[in-house]
Order: C-alpha cells, then sequence, then structure tokens
C-alpha cells in the first residue's frame, strides 16, 4: 500500500505543573506513533513540578525528525497567563493559537497576525466533572483544527494509560472531554 | 459572635521570620519547622549570631524564611561546611544545619557522625518525611518497612533494602551528642515540645557543650502519593509507631 | 520481530541495559535522572537481577567497582553532580582495568546548579575527572534510539577494551520520548579470558586473580602505563565514530554532539531548504574524538561553527583539531532561547548565526 507523505505535526503547549501540559503531549504521541513514521515528545519543567513552568514540544512527522525542539510552532496551546507571556512571541505568522479562555483573556494575545481560538475549557471541564481534565478539552479542539489524528485514536490512546485504567470510570469521563472540545464551535 | 477586640492574640509572626512564600507542596510540614526554629531563635535572642547551614533537598528551601545568615552545601555536606563556619568564628557563632533523611542519614551520614563524634558545638535540625521529597518520592533510608515508593515499588523489604533508621536513637549513642530528641509537630502539645527540644539543642551549643540534634517527624503529600490529611494521618499512625518520640540524650558535660 | 515503542532517553538506557544482558545495577536519585533508578528497582527483581539503591553516588561507584571486578556485566548511572562524587571510583576501576558502562544524564552545573539541562560536563567526562592518567570512552547519543543502542555498544566496548565506558546524555535527550526499536545488537565477540575476574567454584591450585589500582604499587607502574597507553591508541585508531551530514559541498560546518547535534541538524535541513551550504559533523565517540576528522574538515570548509550548551569546551578540541587551518565561531549558553535555566538552544537560532557566518 503506497502511503501518501502526511504533512508534519509540530505542536507546542505551555501552561503550570499540575495542568496535564505533558498528559495532552503523551497521548498525542501514543497515538500518533500509530498513524506517522516519527514521533518525539520533548518536556521541559522547572524543579518544582507542582506550579513550576512546563512546556511540552510534541512532532509528529513522516521524516526523520531532526530536531524536537519546535521554535516555531504553527499550533500552539496556551493554558495560563504567564505561559502567554512567554510563549506568544514564537507562534508563526499565520499560525493558530488556542486557549482557555477561562484562564487567559483574549485581550491579552496582542497579536494581529494569527488566528486566536478561545475555548472555555476549564469551565467546560468542571461542568463535566473536574478542571483537571481542563487539557483534553483543549486536545480535542486541537484535534479538530489540525486533523492531526482521528478523534478515536485519541481516545483510545487513553485506555493504554495507566491512570486510565486504574480508574475504569474516569475513562468515560476524560473521552466525553475530548468530545467537547472537539466538537466545541466557536 | 464577639468583637474584633476582645480577641487576644495568643500567636504572633515569630521575629525571625521573614515572610518570603515557600514553595513547598500543599500539606507539607517542613515550613512549620522553620517557623519552630524562629520562635527558638527568638526565644533564645541569638538570631544575630545565627548562621544556617543547609543541606540538598525540600528542607533546604526552608532556611529561605529564617532570617538569618545562610549557606546552602553539597548533598549531605552541611555538618562539614558548619564546623568550618563555628571554628572560623572560634565559636562564637551559633551555627545549625537543615537536613533531610536522604541528606543527613544517606549521603551525609559519615559527615554528620563524624561531626557529633568530634563533639562540635552545632546543632542539627534533622526533618524525617520517611523518603526523598525533592527528587519525586523514592526511598530513603528512614523509609518504614513494607513503604512502597518509587525506587521500593513492592514495599521496603528489609531483606533488600534494610531497615527504617533511627537517627535520633544513634545520636545519643555518640559520645560527642550533649542532646538529641525526636519530636512531632502534629498537634499543640507536641510542638511546645518540639519548641523546647530546639531551644534546648541550641542551649547545649551555646554553653558549649557539645552536638544538639532534634529529628522533626515531617510529611511528604505527593512523595507518598497521599493527599495532604491522608498523608498527616499516615504520619501520626505508622510513622509515629515506627518512630518513638522523645528526648534521648541531654548531658551537661560530653564524656 | 523487532518491537517498537515509545519511550524516554532514561528508560532506553535501562532497558538497553537489560537487552545487553546486564542484571546489576546500583544508584541514586538525582534530577534528570531518578527515572533510571526507579525503573531498574522494579525491572530487576522481577528479571532474577540484583537492584541496589546507594546511599551516595560515591557509593553507587564503589558497587560497580565490586561487581565489575567479577566480570558481569553492572552498571550505574547519575547527573552531574553525583558524576562529580564519583570521579574517585571510575579512577579507581580505569586503574584497575574494569568494564562497566556509566550513564550520565548531564544538568546544569557548578554546584548544584539546575536540574535542567546542559552540556557542562564535557571536559570532566572527557578529560577525565579523576586523578591519574586514564581515559573513558564516551558515548554521546543524540536520540532516544541511539541511548539504547549505545549502552548496548558500551557495554561490549568496555569489555573488548577492559575500560569503563560512559553514555553521556543530557536533560533534552534523557527526557524526551521517542520511538525506539528494541533488540540486541550483535557487536561480535568479547574477549574469553575472564582470568582477571574474582571467582567462586574456584580451584585451589590455579591461579588467584587480584583486583587492584594500585598500579605502580602493587604492580609495576611502566608496564601498567605502557599497556594502558597501547590500549588507548588503538581504541583511538579504532573506535572513532561520528555521524556527518550534508557535508559534500559545504562551506561552513557545525561540529555540536548529542542533543546540541540534534538542533544542529535541524538547522542545517532549513539552511539548506534555504539553499545555504552547510553541513553538520556530529562527534558521536568525544573520546576517542573524531580529531583526524575534524582535520580533514578544516582543509574544505572555511569556517566551522562548533555548539554547545555551555561556555565553550568542546570547541578547545576542535581548534586544536583545526589547528587555524579555518574560522571556529562558537555558539552557547548565551544562545538559548531563554535567559534561564529553561532556555535551550534552538534549530532556528543556530540558522542566524549561520547566515551571520556565511
Ligand atoms: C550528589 C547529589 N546526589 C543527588 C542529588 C539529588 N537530590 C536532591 S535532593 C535529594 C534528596 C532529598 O531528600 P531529603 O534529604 O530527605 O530531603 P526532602 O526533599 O525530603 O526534604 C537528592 C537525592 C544531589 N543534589 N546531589
Ligand atoms: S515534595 Fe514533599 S518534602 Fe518537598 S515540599 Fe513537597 S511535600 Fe514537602
Amino acid at each position: 500500500m503506497a502511503e501518501e507523505e502526511k504533512e508534519t505535526m509540530e505542536l507546542v503547549i505551555a501552561g503550570y505543573g499540575g495542568q496535564g501540559v505533558l498528559t495532552m503531549g503523551d497521548l498525542m504521541i501514543k497515538a500518533g506513533s500509530n498513524v506517522y513514521k516519527h514521533v518525539s515528545w520533548l518536556p521541559s519543567y522547572d524543579t518544582y513540578t507542582r506550579g513550576g513552568r512546563v512546556v511540552c514540544y510534541v512532532i509528529l512527522s513522516d521524516e526523520n525528525i531532526l530536531s524536537p525542539l519546535v521554535a516555531r510552532p504553527r499550533t500552539l496551546v496556551i493554558m495560563d497567563p504567564v505561559a502567554m507571556d512567554l510563549y506568544r512571541d514564537c507562534l508563526m505568522p499565520g499560525g493558530t493559537l488556542i486557549i482557555d479562555s477561562c484562564m487567559v483573556s483574549p485581550e491579552m494575545v496582542g497579536r494581529e497576525d494569527i488566528e486566536v481560538i478561545a475555548v472555555p475549557a476549564s469551565e467546560m471541564a468542571q461542568s463535566i466533572l473536574t478542571i483537571k481534565i481542563t487539557n483534553l478539552v483543549l486536545l480535542g479542539k486541537y484535534l479538530k483544527l489540525s486533523g492531526a489524528l482521528p478523534l478515536e485514536l485519541v481516545a483510545s490512546a487513553m485506555t493504554k494509560s495507566k491512570e486510565a485504567v486504574l480508574k475504569d470510570g474516569f475513562l468515560t469521563i476524560n473521552q466525553e472531554a475530548l468530545s467537547a472540545g472537539y466538537n466545541y464551535a466557536n | 459572635m464577639s468583637g474584633e477586640d476582645e480577641r487576644k492574640l495568643i500567636c504572633d509572626t515569630p521575629d525571625c521570620i521573614n515572610n518570603t512564600l515557600l514553595p513547598t507542596c500543599p500539606g507539607c510540614l517542613h515550613g512549620v519547622v522553620a517557623r519552630c526554629v524562629c520562635e527558638a531563635i527568638d526565644d533564645l535572642g541569638i538570631q544575630e549570631n545565627a548562621i544556617g547551614v543547609v543541606g540538598v533537598g525540600c528542607h533546604a528551601m526552608t532556611a529561605g524564611a529564617v532570617e538569618v545568615d545562610t549557606i546552602s552545601t553539597a548533598h549531605g555536606r552541611a555538618p562539614g561546611v558548619a564546623t568550618g563556619i563555628k571554628r572560623a568564628y572560634y565559636g562564637e557563632a551559633i551555627v545549625f544545619t537543615f537536613q533531610g533523611d536522604g541528606d543527613l542519614g544517606a549521603i551525609g551520614l559519615g559527615d554528620v557522625l563524624n561531626a557529633v563524634n568530634r563533639g562540635e558545638k552545632l546543632t542539627t535540625i534533622f526533618f524525617n518525611n520517611a523518603g526523598y521529597g525533592n527528587t519525586g518520592g523514592q526511598m530513603g533510608p528512614t523509609t518504614i518497612e513494607g513503604q512502597v515508593t518509587t525506587t521500593s515499588p513492592y514495599g521496603r523489604d528489609p531483606a533488600q533494602s534494610g531497615f527504617p533508621l533511627h537517627m535520633a536513637e544513634m545520636m545519643a549513642s555518640l559520645r560527642g551528642c550533649a542532646y538529641s530528641a525526636r519530636v512531632g509537630i502534629n498537634n499543640l502539645k507536641n510542638y511546645a515540645g518540639a519548641r523546647k527540644a530546639v531551644k534546648a539543642a541550641f542551649q547545649k551549643q551555646m554553653d558549649n557543650i557539645g552536638y544538639g540534634f532534634v529529628e522533626f517527624l515531617c510529611t511528604c503529600p505527593p512523595g507518598w502519593k497521599k493527599k495532604p490529611d491522608e498523608a498527616f494521618h499516615w504520619m501520626e499512625k505508622a510513622m509515629m509507631e515506627e518512630y518513638q518520640l522523645g528526648e534521648f540524650k541531654n548531658v551537661d558535660e560530653i564524656t | 520481530m523487532d518491537e517498537k515503542v515509545l519511550l524516554t532517553g532514561n528508560i532506553a538506557a535501562a532497558e538497553g541495559a537489560l537487552y545487553a544482558g546486564c542484571r546489576h545495577y546500583f544508584g541514586y536519585p538525582i534530577t534528570p535522572q531518578s527515572d533510571v533508578v526507579e525503573y531498574f528497582s522494579a525491572k530487576l527483581p522481577q528479571m532474577g537481577g540484583e537492584f541496589v539503591q546507594s546511599e551516595s553516588e560515591c557509593t553507587s561507584i564503589n558497587m560497580l567497582y565490586g561487581a565489575a571486578a567479577c566480570g558481569i556485566r553492572a552498571m550505574t548511572s547519575t547527573s552531574s553532580p553525583g558524576f562529580s562524587l564519583m570521579q574517585e571510583g571510575i579512577s579507581h576501576i580505569a586503574a584497575a582495568e574494569l568494564p562497566c558502562v556509566i550513564m550520565h544524564v548531564q544538568r546544569g552545573g557548578p554546584g548544584s546548579g539546575s536540574t535542567q539541562t546542559a552540556q557542562m560536563d564535557y571536559n570532566q567526562v572527557v578529560k577525565g575527572g579523576g586523578h591519574g592518567e586514564y581515559r573513558l570512552i564516551v558515548l554521546a547519543p543524540d536520540s532516544v534510539q541511539e541511548i539504547f543502542d549505545f549502552v548496548q555498544l558500551g557495554f561490549y566496548l568496555a569489555e573488548k577494551y577492559r575500560n569503563p565506558a560512559l553514555v553521556l546524555t543530557d536533560a533534552i535527550i534523557g527526557q524526551m520520548k521517542e520511538d525506539v526499536e528494541l533488540r540486541t545488537i550483535d557487536f561480535g565477540p568479547t574477549p574469553e579470558d575472564r582470568s582477571w575476574a574474582l571467582k567462586i567454584h574456584r580451584s585451589p591450585k590455579g591461579k588467584s586473580a587480584n583486583v587492584h589500582s594500585a598500579v605502580g604499587i602493587v604492580g609495576i607502574y611502566n608496564e601498567w602505563l605502557a599497556r594502558t597507553n597501547e590500549k588507548y591508541e588503538n581504541i583511538k585508531r579504532d573506535e572513532v565514530r561520528f555521524q556527518s551530514m550534508f557535508m559534500e559541498d559545504a562551506e561552513l560546518a557545525i561540529v555540536a554532539y548529542g542533543s546540541s547535534g540534534r538542533a544542529a541538524k535541524g538547522a542545517c535541513k532549513l539552511a539548506r531548504e534555504e539553499g545555504l551550504k552547510v553541513g553538520v559533523l556530529r562527534p558521536i565517540t568525544l573520546w576517542p574524538f573524531p580529531q583526524p576528522q575534524i582535520e580533514e574538515l578544516a582543509s574544505r570548509v572555511k569556517k566551522i561553527l562548533v555548539v554547545e550548551d555551555n561556555l565553550g569546551q568542546m570547541v578547545e578540541d576542535v581548534r586544536g583539531a583545526v589547528e587555524g587551518r579555518a574560522e571556529v565561531h562558537f555558539m552557547g549558553v548565551f544562545s538559548r532561547h531563554m535567559p534561564d535555566c529553561n532556555g535551550m538552544i534552538f534549530p532556528d537560532t543556530i540558522l542566524e548565526e549561520v547566515k551571520k557566518l556565511l
């Protein structure tokens, strides 16, 4: 089966410890490794895991991944105001910025050359069950916008993670959060 | 409800504390230890001569709250550095170390044993939280039998990794030690005892008698993978059962 | 079928050791490699191996000394402050000529430094941080797959030459996840003579083994020096490894290793897309250093840019090899994307520098 080479997907996610930044990236590569020839996931965080800065660089590609560092992502997910200050400028002109509008106001963006997708993700997550699944709402939105991976694949990648196995009931909640983000219309 | 003016202040901020926001986790007792040390320093009026020496671990962060000169050292090496400072001021400085169980009981055990054995006039505040907090909840020398940690995933097995280390008792057995106690800060009564113990340990140094050692039983909710309240109860139950509180040595002369 | 899985570099190192048949690990927790210690603590008891959490890196390396002296495959790992504590032991292991593997996941120094990435221990690792005349075989992977492979290669080279081997990574490649093909690599046979190792069930009449590091006290010093010198010369001749990319028509060469090598490759690709004639030479063995290759490079390109996440360490070795025949430029910590310990050197920053130089 001759497969067409897919476009390389590069994503940067930034927030603080405990928001699930790294988990989002992890789900992407778990699902992505079934579809793309190569994937990479690079975490960067402060010494203190709780409340410290966290950034995750994700690449899905059919080509060899030369560098796992993504300097100019086409998509950027921002989960808090400090991350906005630190990372907004790296987004490529014409790129897409996905923000949790409950945490960061769209006015903070201050860039005209990008598309801003504001998702009230924390509120949506809370209305499903808990703000702990805010990351999945945002991930759902990213999947819809980028078409990087099918929703079902990412949803099933969650079943492979040990946290999900531990809490069976949580799995459906997680998948609900992912779908909510995916189906959220601005 | 009674009016504002009828309230009586029973407890104020110690003079010796600076209100740095500590980056410790919710439910961590390390900050309370720092406060207790501040109160003891206030009680004894030794702030101007006190110098803090800290090891490596979360306990080191709490030194930021104590408004004295401080120095940070390599992992486990505080007693040696403290000796240098003490000797540099020909004994006039009041030097104390902040050390965790990994820092003091594992990597730095040799250092502290030798400092105590030399009969150094120093005071060590020992934070026992039954494991390594800072590096993410690995087994430490004070991890109790059967306790699951990230490096004892099947529970601490004495056949493989030995026994919980009782530092306060061990220190008491050394001839250079003038004071050794294990204290809790889980309630007001114990807290008052802890404050007294820290004062006594400092007093041995001030009176030029010998080494003073106070072991605090602490918590580490994320390291133990427990919620703050669960961690607190586990400390009261499991840790206090293994580690009896008490004074193990209090002498006016080392011989 | 070979298995392809997603692993972090640190876990890949542990798996590499297990695939190489290593069943003995001694270690002490330190960020950013505590997960190696944790992984072995879970795995080895289930595989009939031995895991010991030491009380310090000082002891980790001495436990390794003991295990390696028995002629078995054993390993330790650490990060910068812990590596400093190991220097004494490493010097003794090298003196006793024992094969073993050490993995060093670099973080920022000096002192307690930072827990984030850096490449500041090049000199200490490559020139020998302990006392006396010894060399470590130093392998510098730049991907998770290479970490997995090089731990196995490390065991092979260590046994082939009876010399400790070190796998040098950093917080970037140690903590990143990539897909890895898990398989045992056959590098060929290693020397069968194990007469030097400490043994049990020994025939009382046989010659006893005496492992020692007092090479000039117990032994004849010059014999030891001559023998190890010959060994080191053989390694320099036969074991240099490097990766060269886009070098055929390059006018500027970037020399970088490990995670910086990865960024350099990314930069090179960006440069080529813009039609710039840039190539990369990535040393894989930091000792033996690809000196002959860099010497040769100096006669082909006008400019060389050395990129490393420090204040300039390997660049001195590059200058030594180039001997003024090409311009040598340096890019280091001040080119990180953020002016703190979270900073990293990105491909596009390297590209900017390349453009300035071309
Ligand atoms: C030589 C060296 N090895 C390892 C470390 C990593 N390290 C930092 S803190 C720590 C242990 C912390 O445990 P503990 O002393 O019990 O203090 P806590 O964090 O629990 O307060 C370790 C192993 C280090 N900094 N230096
Ligand atoms: S990790 Fe543990 S010891 Fe460290 S600050 Fe948090 S609770 Fe306290």
